[in-house]
Order: C-alpha cells, then sequence, then structure tokens
C-alpha cells in the first residue's frame, strides 16, 4: 500500500477529478435543454471576452514583439532572416497565441468566475436562486462555461493577429520589410494543419477555464476565506488543465496532420 | 438599455473582425492549396520522389501554379504524380514540359518545378503525363566529392613522398636546394641567357635593317619582288640553264663512256692500246730515236745539197728574198 503522505494527495485528486467530469456531464446535460438563456450569454460574453481583448491585445502584442526580438539575431547569423515571418507566424498560430492567451484568460477570467461564483455561494444567492424557481445552474454554469468555450478561440484569433503586427513592427524597423511581404511570406508557409488543430483546441481552453472556474466557485464552502480558494484553485488547476490539453491536442494533430 | 445595446454593439464587432480574420486565413491557405480557383489535373512518373508529399507546391518558371494532389505507386520502380493546377497557366504548359523534383532552397519543402519543352507543342489537356526529369541528387555530388578525396589523397601521398626525398637530400631538387655551387651556375646562366637575349635583340634590330633596305626601289631583291617583266625573263634564263645542264650532262656520259672504253682492259683502240700497252711505248720510242737519228742524218745530207751546184743557186735566190723583205719591213 502506498504510505499515507501519498495516498491522501491521490485520494483528493480522484475525488476532484471525478467531480469536475460529473460536474462537466450535468453541463452537457443542461446544454442542449431549453429554455436558453441568451441575454445572460452574450452578457457573459461580453464581460469574459470583451473585456480581455485589452489585456490579452497588450500581451500578444508583446509576444510578438519579444519573440521576433530575441530570435532575429540568431536567424540573421545563419543568413535566414527571410524566414522570420513565417516562423514567427508558425509559432503563434500553433502554439504561443492559444497556450498564452489562455493562460491569461485563465487567470482574469478563471479567478473572476469562481470569486463570484464562490461569492455567490457563501452568500447564499444561488441556493435562494433555486427557491425562486430559477435554474442556477443553467443561469450561471451553462452561460459561463458555453461564454468562454466561444470567446476564447475569438480571443486567440485576435492575438495571434496582434502578436504578428507586433512582429511585423520589429522586422519593419529593422529589416525594412513591406505589410504586404510580412504577410505574403506568412501565408505562405501556414497549413490547415496549423490552423484548424490550434482553433479546435482553443475551444476545449475556453471549455475547460469556464468549466473550472464555475466548478470551483459553485462548490466554494466555507465562508469568504472559500471564495479566495475558489478563485486561486480554479486558476491553478485551469492552468494545468489547458497544458494537458494542449499536449493532448498535439497528439492527436500530430496522428492527423503529421505535423 | 442602452448599456446593454453598447455591450452588444462591441461584442459583435469584436467576433465579427474575429470571424472575418479566421475565413480571411482559411481563404488565403485554401486558395494557395487550390482549393477555391478553377484546376486541371495532370500527372509525370518518377523513379524517386524524394520525400514529395500530396500538398507540396508545383511551380511552372519559378511560380506557384498548383499543388501536389496525390502520388500513386505504379511498379516497384515507377510513382506517379498527380498534380493539380490552376487552369489560368495551362495555355503556358506545353506538352513537351519536363517535370523535375526540388527543393524550396537548401533545406526547404520539397516541390515540383515545371519547365518549357524545346517543340512547339499545343498546351497539355486534362489527365495528361508530361515527360520527367531526374535531378542531380546529393548523393550524386557526394559520390563526386568521394572520387575527388580519394584523388587528393593521392595527390598527398605522393607530394609526402617528394617531400621526404627532398629532405633526405635525393634528387636534383634537393641539390637545387642545398648546393650552393649550383646556386653560382644558376647565376652564369642567367648572366649569358641576359646577354644571349641582348644579341638576339641586336639580331633583330640587324634583320630589320635588312628588311628596310630589301624595301627601297633601287634594290635588286626589291627589283625581282616588284618588277613583273623580270619574271618572264628569268624564266626564260632559268629554262636555257635548264637546257645547257641537259646538254653538259648528256656530254659529260658521252665522255664518260669514252673514257670507260679507253680505260677499260678489254678495249683494243689505239688510244687504249698507247695508255696500256708497254711494249707499244717501247716501239715508239725506239721509233722516235730512229727518227731522231734519222733526222741528223737528214740534215747532213741538207747541208751537203746546199754546197752541191746544182742547189746552189736556188738557195742564194731565196736568201736574197729574205733580205728585200726584211729591209722592207724596217722602213714600215
Amino acid at each position: 500500500m502506498l504510505p499515507n503522505y501519498l495516498f491522501e494527495p491521490l485520494r483528493i485528486y480522484f475525488i476532484e477529478a471525478g467531480a469536475i467530469t460529473r460536474f462537466a456531464i450535468r453541463f452537457l446535460k443542461e446544454v442542449f435543454k431549453p429554455p436558453y438563456e441568451f441575454q445572460e450569454f452574450f452578457k457573459q460574453c461580453f464581460l469574459l471576452g470583451y473585456k480581455t481583448l485589452p489585456l490579452v491585445g497588450v500581451t500578444g502584442f508583446i509576444m510578438g514583439l519579444v519573440l521576433t526580438l530575441q530570435t532575429r539575431p540568431t536567424l540573421v547569423e545563419f543568413g535566414a532572416e527571410a524566414w522570420m515571418p513565417s516562423m514567427v507566424g508558425i509559432s503563434i498560430v500553433r502554439e504561443i497565441g492559444p497556450v498564452v492567451t489562455a493562460l491569461i484568460c485563465a487567470g482574469k477570467i478563471g479567478s473572476s468566475i469562481g470569486a463570484e461564483l464562490g461569492s455567490m455561494k457563501v452568500t447564499e444567492q444561488i441556493d435562494a436562486m433555486e427557491v425562486s424557481g430559477t435554474n442556477p445552474f443553467r443561469y450561471l454554469i451553462v452561460t459561463r462555461i458555453l461564454a468562454t468555450t466561444i470567446m476564447i478561440p475569438i480571443l486567440v484569433i485576435l492575438a495571434d493577429f496582434i502578436a504578428m503586427t507586433g512582429s511585423y513592427l520589429v522586422e519593419n524597423l529593422k529589416g525594412a520589410v513591406t505589410w504586404q511581404l510580412y504577410f505574403n511570406q506568412v501565408f505562405a508557409h501556414l497549413d490547415f494543419s496549423d490552423i484548424l488543430p490550434a482553433t479546435v483546441k482553443s475551444f476545449f481552453f475556453g471549455f475547460a477555464i469556464g468549466l473550472v472556474g464555475c466548478y470551483k466557485g459553485y462548490k466554494a464552502e466555507k465562508g469568504t476565506a472559500g471564495v479566495g480558494r475558489a478563485a486561486n484553485s480554479a486558476v491553478v488547476i485551469a492552468s494545468m488543465i489547458l497544458f494537458v490539453i494542449d499536449f493532448l491536442a498535439v497528439l492527436v494533430a500530430d496522428v492527423f496532420y503529421e505535423l | 438599455m442602452k448599456q446593454k445595446t453598447s455591450s452588444n454593439f462591441k461584442l459583435g464587432l469584436m467576433v465579427t473582425i474575429a470571424l472575418a480574420m479566421f475565413v480571411v486565413t482559411v481563404y488565403l491557405i485554401g486558395s494557395k492549396q487550390n482549393l477555391f480557383g478553377n484546376t486541371f489535373q495532370i500527372s509525370a512518373v518518377f523513379k524517386n520522389v524524394n520525400g514529395l508529399q500530396a500538398g507540396n507546391n508545383v511551380r511552372f518558371s519559378g511560380i506557384n501554379v498548383g499543388t501536389v494532389d496525390r502520388l500513386s505507386i505504379l511498379s516497384d520502380s515507377t510513382v506517379e504524380v498527380f498534380m493539380k493546377i490552376d487552369t489560368k497557366v495551362r495555355q503556358y504548359i506545353k506538352k513537351d514540359a519536363l517535370a523535375g523534383i526540388g527543393s524550396d532552397g537548401l533545406v526547404g519543402n520539397m516541390l515540383i518545378n515545371i519547365g518549357p519543352g524545346s517543340g512547339d507543342f499545343p498546351p497539355v489537356e486534362h489527365m495528361d503525363r508530361i515527360a520527367s526529369y531526374r535531378r542531380t541528387e546529393t548523393d550524386d555530388i557526394l559520390s563526386t566529392l568521394s572520387s575527388t578525396n580519394e584523388n587528393i589523397a593521392i595527390l598527398s601521398r605522393n607530394l609526402l613522398t617528394t617531400t621526404k626525398y627532398i629532405n633526405e637530400g635525393q634528387g636534383a631538387i634537393t641539390a637545387l636546394l642545398t648546393d650552393s655551387s649550383l646556386v653560382g651556375s644558376f647565376k652564369v646562366s642567367l648572366s649569358n641567357l641576359e646577354r644571349a637575349t641582348a644579341n638576339s635583340a641586336n639580331f633583330i634590330n640587324s634583320l630589320n635593317e635588312i628588311a628596310n633596305n630589301l624595301d627601297q626601289k633601287d634594290n635588286l631583291l626589291n627589283l625581282i619582288a616588284s618588277d613583273t617583266t623580270i619574271t618572264s625573263e628569268m624564266t626564260s634564263v632559268v629554262t636555257r640553264l635548264d637546257e645547257a645542264s641537259r646538254n653538259l650532262h648528256q656530254v659529260t656520259a658521252e665522255l664518260k663512256e669514252a673514257t670507260s672504253a679507253i680505260t677499260s682492259e678489254d678495249a683494243e683502240g689505239p688510244l687504249n692500246a698507247l695508255l696500256y700497252d708497254s711494249t707499244i711505248t717501247n716501239d715508239m720510242k725506239e721509233s722516235i730515236e730512229n727518227i731522231r737519228e734519222s733526222t741528223i742524218l737528214l740534215n747532213e745530207n741538207l747541208e751537203a745539197m746546199r754546197d752541191h751546184f746544182l742547189f746552189r743557186k736556188y738557195f742564194k735566190k731565196q736568201e736574197k728574198q729574205q733580205k728585200q723583205n726584211s729591209t722592207k719591213n724596217s722602213d714600215l
């Protein structure tokens, strides 16, 4: 048998994994059931998507700048600076754009959902909704998870474009590359095998962020301290799950596209 | 309500922009792979496709005009590559066009290069099969490099042997490097060569002067060279000289024949007898002796006749005639 210091964390891990899975199954059951809470869904899309755009935009822009600035000297050394647009384009579209955007969203959105739902839970607002005949799961959880699932891919697309604009800025200043040439180079080497897996995994990233944030907030306990824990653990678990999903996505994409 | 409308507008704008970007990206990638335009299909057969894959670019005269659609193994040594080409360029690809497998840069993706043929052929049709050519592969280059390396190794071995001989003091090169007397001889040779060169220069100058003199009009050789009438005269002279030499030759031959006739031991002529018969010589000597003695006796008889009375008158008359003639000559 395993020692206690290993057994207890493992037990907690499996309980949490099972609970989150049950939570996800419940979401999948509720999502197709009317009535649909469109107003709340669009509200959450605005709050979780649009409000996060400035943060994602600035991060993406700096990401493109830094990536180009740090990679350029090496490529110049080999006389391969002409490959910079395609290399940065593929890096951003395939991996950096989706993962960094998802991590930022996990930090901002995951924590906000966890904190919001946690505070509603500890202040018994959710119980009050149940009493008033409103399905809190459908109204609070389904709309938020759907909002993150839809909005994260959109944020990723925008972040990719902003990051490539940042990269273009460096290329233009250092190498006098035109806008048309830069994006011709980027699209000359981009393929469906780059776009489709990245887009699909962005949906899963959004789903995971919403799911973990909602689960942690919905299951928050023990007063206001539980709200903080819910927000914190939502970010930590969501971030970890993002990397697991990313790994699985690469494995699956490799099977289909031979990356 | 106003705030709700505003938030909806912002959200809609953001989603629309993102979706537009996604659609544009998909369209650009799709058009690169000829998913949206009109295309036709041609194929080419290769022995080795060097890792070519479906989706790789097809270039015509360096321009991307299509993509590789699929590859099909025909036999154990041939692979057929089907290409999707933009219909717009069909008119430029003739039936004798050649397809070759290349790469985009040194480490780039594989691609197919279609080059124009040499003849005036009609454009290719859908599902035509064009000819292919084999490109120079890395293995070929390495093979050439390998043989070059072997040659270099042989050369370096030979050089090593030569250097060894030189270091050991063998051979003429070592002597040239170490023998100081050779240096002196070499210097002398160079000095001689320098003098010879100077003499050659003088000689050439002299030749130039002679040539200049020959160019003057009053010079004989110049006259011969320039006067056309002399040529015919010279021809005539030479002809006559030729005739004279022929005659001389004939005379010489006859003389030779006559001489041989005289000198031959079998000859029976008087000259031969005179030259070679000793008895005749003796007889002749004897005869000459007899003649001399007879002449003396005859002189004595003639002296006797002068004093004879029958002939005395005649001799006196003759003396008188002689005296008269001599007097006449002295007066003149």
